[in-house]
């Protein structure tokens, strides 16, 4: 899957660090050769990356043959089962944006909350360390057992795991108003809901697109550990890779793998663009101080 | 010396802004320090009233304690006759903050109008207290200040003079007629500051609204007010109090008038005395 996979070179440099990603090489395009080096500049040496991985890949499986599948072999599952996958990763994609969306609108709201009332704050904080520090990994099978081996109790893992650092950067984000700002809302005797609308929110939004673009991969994540202790519903891509390993289909395993980290790079990319798209202003912002 | 100025025997409604007997301290047990002493302070409507002083002399205080953003320990203050709280209820106060404070994701225009959108039952009930103050047209005041080329733009895309004055425009528009402002121009180059407060003292002179002006510069103390209050530090009270006699209204070139560097030299000497007092 060279096209992913070389996809998966830019955010990983550029989108997840907050630099302005491929589209700067696009340009490049348009027949002058400065735009066109700077755009092989970019991609060249990510392009070189993946070719060498590529190699030691298939030079540890040629001695390796039940360790490590060769490339072409994980690649023929991929286009021999494309409908299994497809469906599997649809089933894993569903649960990890169902537990993303209830994990960080709870963490959104119990942040504005903690935020406006004090005691709130001081109730839920310490649940919400143990529940970060709890491995949520042992959590999974006492959801399972409570909620069975559909949907749900992986859509619970993946709002559990997304929870804290949605709910650290809210908080953050919420408390980052100017406090100038906040004597003039003062002032004009702003209600709080005129001051939390109009200005605490919006500066919240880019502590949570930081949130976003580090709970997305958690999601995925914690999609995947559900369904490996609850693999009944036989559905999903870690269920395929428990199966896949079971049966000793290492190719399959391998592509499983990929289908995911393509997930993750195809969801990564969507959330740099909301960000881009969003928080323009804050772009302005940032290089003007 | 304290506060005695000619308007102190007016009837209540003529009080701009009043403290009597202010104090305010900070910190608790040894670690008390007294901001504001026993201040003294009456401001009449629609006048331009300055206040100087070294770091630390609780200027800001003063101000933020007029702005209903502080309480005090003991005394009272009132601004248009009613509580500072009240006063912000019914919109009568347009703060201008040190910094700009504006909203960086909303246009210059739409910074402006903040204060039409936020809290308008007090909008209304400010018309009741029948002093100066109609709205203005947010885009009209942005003209007067010399942004009207910039109304759709992000704050990030002006300088820092033209910001600060977004944020006066900010202030002025949405009809408040007391205007508190804590060292607006203090960010501001030395030319960027005097042309921002020449464009202030144009757009007050059309629109008279009562000031109380915080301000390091002795320049800009005299060149905008009526009265400029000099206040010495730890802890802060009022030291002198100087009417500024230049005629009004004032352009550019009073700045360079032998009157202007008079009444200069009156508030610098206070200054100097505030200092070796305290020394």
């Amino acid at each position: 899957m060279p096209p992913e996979l070389r996809a998966d070179q830019d955010p990983g440099s550029s989108a997840l660090v907050g630099v302005a990603p491929a589209p700067e090489g696009a340009p490049g395009e348009d027949s002058r050769s400065g735009p066109l080096r700077r755009g092989a500049a970019v991609v060249l040496p990510a392009l070189v990356a993946l070719v060498v991985v590529g190699v030691v890949w298939q030079l540890l499986a040629t001695h390796n043959r039940y360790l490590l599948p060769r490339p072409a072999a994980t690649w023929s599952q991929l286009a021999h089962h494309p409908g299994l996958f497809a469906s599997d990763a649809r089933t894993t994609l569903v649960e990890a944006l169902l537990g993303l969306g209830i994990g960080f609108v709870a963490a959104v709201v119990l942040a504005v909350l903690m935020s406006q009332v004090r005691v709130v704050q001081r109730a839920v904080m310490p649940l919400a360390v143990v529940l970060n520090v709890t491995p949520v990994v042992a959590v999974a099978p006492a959801m399972v057992v409570a909620f069975g081996f559909g949907r749900t109790p992986k859509v619970i893992v993946t709002s559990i795991i997304v929870f804290f650092p949605a709910l650290i950067n809210a908080l953050t984000g919420l408390r980052s108003s100017d406090p100038r700002v906040l004597d003039v809302m003062a002032t004009l005797h702003a209600s709080r809901r005129e001051t939390l609308w109009r200005v605490q929110l919006p500066s919240a939004l880019p502590n949570l697109f930081a949130a976003a673009r580090v709970c997305l991969p958690l999601s995925v994540i914690g999609a995947v550990v559900a369904e490996f202790v609850a693999p009944g519903s036989s559905a999903g891509l870690g269920t395929l890779i428990t199966q896949a390993s079971s049966n000793n289909q290492l190719d399959r395993v391998y592509a499983a793998i990929i289908c995911l980290a393509a997930m993750g790079v195809a969801l990564t990319l969507v959330i740099a663009a909301l960000e881009r798209w969003l928080l323009a202003w804050s772009r302005h912002a940032r290089s003007d101080r | 010396m304290v506060g005695m100025t000619p308007d102190a025997g007016q009837r209540s409604e003529d009080v701009g802004i009043s403290l009597v007997g202010v104090s305010k301290a900070f910190g608790r047990g040894d670690r008390r320090t007294a901001a504001l002493c026993d201040i003294d302070l009456d401001i009449a409507p629609g006048s331009f009233v300055s206040v100087i002083g070294p770091s630390g002399c609780g200027k800001s205080t003063l101000l933020r304690l007029v702005a209903g953003l502080l309480t005090p320990d003991s005394g009272t203050i009132r601004v248009l006759d009613t509580s500072p709280l009240q006063a912000c209820r019914d919109k009568l106060i347009g703060l201008v903050p040190q910094s700009p404070a504006l909203l960086p994701w909303r246009s210059v225009l739409d910074n402006v109008r903040l204060p039409f959108q936020v809290n308008r039952a007090g909008g209304r009930r400010s018309s009741a207290h029948r002093v100066e103050g109609a709205t203005l047209d947010p885009a009209e005041v942005l003209a007067a200040v010399g942004l009207g080329e910039a109304l759709e733009k992000r704050p990030a895309e002006l300088s820092g003079g033209m910001q600060q004055r977004v944020a006066v425009a900010r202030a002025f528009a949405f009809g408040a007629p007391v205007l508190l402002m804590d060292e607006p121009f203090s960010a501001l180059d030395e030319l960027t500051r005097e042309s921002v407060r020449h464009r202030l003292l144009d757009l007050w002179q059309a629109h008279r609204k009562t000031v109380l002006f915080v301000t390091h510069s002795v320049a800009e103390a005299v060149a905008l007010s009526d009265r400029v209050i000099v206040m010495s530090s730890r802890p802060g009270r009022i030291i002198a109090d100087i009417t500024i006699g230049i005629a009004r209204p004032r352009g550019p070139a009073v700045e360079l008038s032998e009157e202007f560097h008079d009444a200069e030299t009156q508030v610098r000497l206070a200054l100097r005395k505030g200092w070796a007092d305290a020394a």
